[in-house]
């Protein structure tokens, strides 16, 4: 089930209430039910089966790692387990024709790649428990997206499972209604111009196409940390911290920072199990090794996400911006201080601007359907002005109105959100008035909230 | 670490909960109205869907977030869609009758009911027929036929007005068809075969009905309602199954209705139009129709040409913003275009009295 659909909406008290009322020893095992059933809903029968399989393999391999005597069996042992990981991945995601639907098991596999690598470094323990194995992989709140998390931040957590306390409570479910409001308020009111544009792209020109690029910068974003912040909220709620995703991403002064910023949980991995073990491995090249390391990560990063040329440039570009600036990055600086523009406001909104707009050419491959409709928008991003009217057509004038108010409603709150303490103030408020702001922002959602069957973006990665 | 989740609270938490569901429930009723649709009802005898008149005749349609579409709908005493009375004396109706048979297109709840296409026709014809409007939501071509033969029985009409959206071919499917008091198609070893999804009423739905709320959630907002596009994505009627379900349906249309005119509706690919590209697919539909129509004698009204070339000239779409159903203007160019066809209908030959189908032209 998806976290916009009824289902979902029924099976959350339900599991909660549950999960409220049983003794703490035996948690972990509704959590594990509820987690089966949440991953069953999708009517997929053998994704279960998968998910069972590679918390099997790689619960077996975590015990023989510990158990190998010596660093070359270990090493033998942990490619293994590595292989047999991407295989199943490989098999699932990456044979033609799509034959099969491989939701969650690009973020799970990761978890378990991970925890293998962990385990051979000798930076986790191996997990004795299969169940709470099984769990560490199955969470539900983070199955279908993410956050792809680490063995040594979420095991303990579950080991020890307690609802909430109060405010995780109350913070949670805010979560879960911020993050519907991303997704249904703004993403899918901004899909109503990208999608169309994008699935016709011979049909539009100049202007359009690049407010089309624009837009699905903002699409992709609300959707992915919406989802991220019902994740959240969920696990929140079963007293579970998952790693936070995203950080405003498209305020990023570099690429680099965007990736500090942007799916972060899985741009940790790829540091850490791509990109660190490649630069080491190629320190004697110096800068050309770091930039080659970068390149190399960047694809895979793009293989991740599917086997099209779209993604693999999409990757390859983000590597270059990131390679590149290993080389410019010592005479920017030079130069920023020749000129006297460090720590300059205007510089950092320059470079937020750069930056953006770098990201937005890359997004262009990321979300076109082929290659060619990639190299089209690419190419005819300033074409002119063209056809203004069927833009207006498309998406009228209420729709960007209500998601421009939205989005500044939302960047307002996390404003004053860092500022003072919301959360405490409102909750010191009379019942009536909590209500009345409860009442407002259900409202909110319901009225303007643009209601499709879509799914949440990243869900097929 | 923070005050834990009490037991109290949680206790306290759906008392909250009714509170704010009884805003929203008042919201719904008076501020922005949630839509209003009529009770249905199975006819046992005639094993059709209509409405059931004893319970309600009268009420608002919305849509939209806003309930921006408003139209007021009217429920006659045979059940239908209809502000006017089907007159019937001595079992046959005073004039003859047109009759139009369809789904939610012929209903017409987004319009008000003297300005659908079915009341342009009135105008024009009503000096010499009685225009009777036989539409249910959800209704598919199989379900067109069961309805037809109702129609039949009880007005014998001259003229059958037939109106086919996206959809309502391959929809005939048992394999997809599920509407409880539906009849779908499927294959069997003899041909087509003929079957009726058996209707049962629902506590769950009476109780939907009476909460504005969650009628507004569903009819107004599209929201949870399995297989239903808001923006009314339907599968393209074409292939072989959509050939064979054509050519069942309209065979036994002509066979189960000598001596009358029968006319086929055809919408038109709006969303291509829009987009300016009409796809292939589509046109090898349209043709499939015509077709099969000229076979067996009807007549066809194409509304892809004229909604293509208005649009092109104007820019005016045929429907609301989400909501794909046909706005004023929509149903005022149907009925133009069916008032075009008309002198050519009334003029050629009708079906045979003899059930021996015409050469095909």
């Amino acid at each position: 089930m998806t976290f916009n659909s009824l289902e979902f909406f029924l099976f959350m008290p339900v599991v909660y209430l549950a999960y409220y009322f049983s003794p703490d020893r035996f948690r972990w095992m509704l959590l594990l039910a509820a987690s089966f059933i949440f991953y069953a809903a999708l009517k997929v029968p053998y994704l279960l089966g998968v998910l069972l399989l590679v918390a099997t393999a790689t619960y077996a391999f975590g015990l023989w790692l510990d158990r190998a005597p010596t660093p070359q069996a270990k090493y033998r042992l942990l490619w293994a387990g590595v292989v047999t990981n991407i295989l199943i991945l490989g098999v699932l995601k990456y044979i033609p024709f799509h034959a099969f639907v491989a939701i969650g098991v690009s973020f799970y596999v990761f978890q378990a790649i991970s925890y293998l690598i962990d385990v051979h470094d000798e930076i986790e323990k191996p997990e004795p428990h299969f169940g709470y194995f099984l769990l560490y992989l199955a969470f539900f709140p983070k199955l279908l997206q993410g956050p792809i998390e680490r063995a040594g931040h979420l095991i303990p957590q579950l080991k020890v499972l307690r609802p909430g306390d109060l405010q995780a409570f109350r913070s949670g479910m805010w979560m879960i209604v911020g993050g519907l409001f991303k997704k249904v308020v703004i993403a899918e009111r901004l899909a109503l111009l990208v999608d169309p544009v994008y699935s016709n792209v011979q049909d539009y020109a100049g202007i359009s196409l690049l407010l089309a690029t624009y837009v699905y910068a903002f699409q992709i974003y609300y959707d992915f940390s919406g989802y991220t912040d019902i994740a959240l909220g969920t696990a929140r709620l079963f007293g579970v911290d998952l790693t936070e995703n995203f950080h405003s991403p498209y305020s990023a002064t570099s690429v680099a920072d965007f990736w500090r910023r942007w799916h972060i949980s899985f741009s940790r991995w790829i540091l850490d199990y791509i990109f660190k073990p490649l630069q080491m491995r190629w320190r004697d090249w110096q800068s050309w090794g770091t930039a080659s390391a970068l390149v190399v990560t960047f694809l895979a990063c793009g293989l991740w996400h599917g086997s099209s040329w779209g993604f693999l440039i999409w990757g390859g570009l983000h590597g270059i911006y990131m390679a590149s600036s290993v080389f410019y990055n010592p005479y920017q600086k030079r130069l920023d201080g020749v000129l006297g523009l460090k720590g300059s406001p205007y510089l950092r909104l320059w470079r937020i601007l750069v930056t953006f707009n770098l990201v937005c050419l890359a997004w262009i491959f990321f979300r076109a359907s082929n290659l060619k409709d990639a190299v089209f928008v690419a190419t005819h991003l300033f074409g002119g002005i063209g056809d203004m009217s069927r833009l207006i057509d498309l998406w009228g004038f209420r729709e960007p109105f209500v998601a421009l108010i939205s989005m500044g409603l939302l960047a307002l709150l996390s404003f004053l959100s860092k500022r003072q303490h919301l959360a405490e103030a409102f909750f010191d408020r009379p019942f009536w008035a909590r209500c009345l702001v409860y009442y407002g922002v259900i409202m909110y959602l319901l009225v303007l909230g643009s209601f499709s069957s879509r799914a949440f973006v990243y869900v097929r990665f | 670490m923070g005050s834990e989740v009490s037991l109290g609270y949680l206790l306290r938490l759906p008392l909250k909960l009714a509170a704010l569901l009884v805003l929203l429930e008042a919201s719904f009723r008076w501020i922005i109205p949630a839509a209003y649709t009529p009770y249905l009802c199975f006819d046992e005898k005639e094993s059709i869907l209509r409405y059931d008149p004893s319970k309600l005749r009268v009420g608002l349609y919305t849509h939209g977030g806003l309930a921006e579409i408003r139209a007021r709908w009217h429920i006659n005493s045979m059940g239908w869609v209809n502000a006017r009375e089907y007159a019937i004396s001595n079992g046959r109706p005073a004039k003859p009758v047109i009759a139009v048979i369809g789904d939610s297109y012929v209903e017409a709840f987004q319009v008000d009911s003297d300005h659908d296409f079915a009341s342009v026709l009135r105008t024009e014809l009503g000096a010499t027929y009685e225009v009777y409007t036989f539409g249910m939501s959800g209704a598919e071509l199989s379900q067109y036929l069961q309805m037809s033969r109702y129609v039949r029985k009880a007005f014998h009409p001259q003229v059958l007005i037939f109106v086919l959206v996206d959809g309502d071919v391959l929809g005939s499917r048992l394999a997809t068809g599920n509407k409880p008091g539906c009849v779908y198609f499927s294959h069997s070893t003899s041909g087509m075969v003929e079957t009726l999804i058996p209707y049962a009423g629902s506590t769950a739905k009476s109780l939907y009905r009476k909460m504005a709320l969650l009628r507004y959630i569903r009819l107004n907002r599209g929201l949870w309602v399995p297989g239903v596009s808001p923006s009314g994505d339907r599968s393209l009627d074409a292939g072989k199954d959509a050939h064979e379900i054509i050519d069942y349906a309209f065979a036994c249309i002509r066979r189960e209705n000598p001596g009358c005119t029968v006319l086929m509706v055809v919408d038109a690919p709006r969303r291509d139009i829009y987009r300016g590209k009409i796809p292939k697919s589509n046109i090898e539909y349209r043709a499939l129709v015509k077709s099969v129509s000229l076979q067996n004698g009807f007549h066809m009204v194409d509304l892809s040409d004229a909604m293509a070339s208005l649009y092109y000239a104007n820019h005016v779409k045929f429907d609301f913003d989400g909501n794909y159903h046909w706005n004023e203007h929509g149903h005022q160019v149907i009925a133009e275009q069916i008032l075009e066809e008309w002198p050519r209908s009334r003029l050629r030959a009708r079906i045979p009295r003899s059930v021996a189908a015409p050469e095909a032209r």
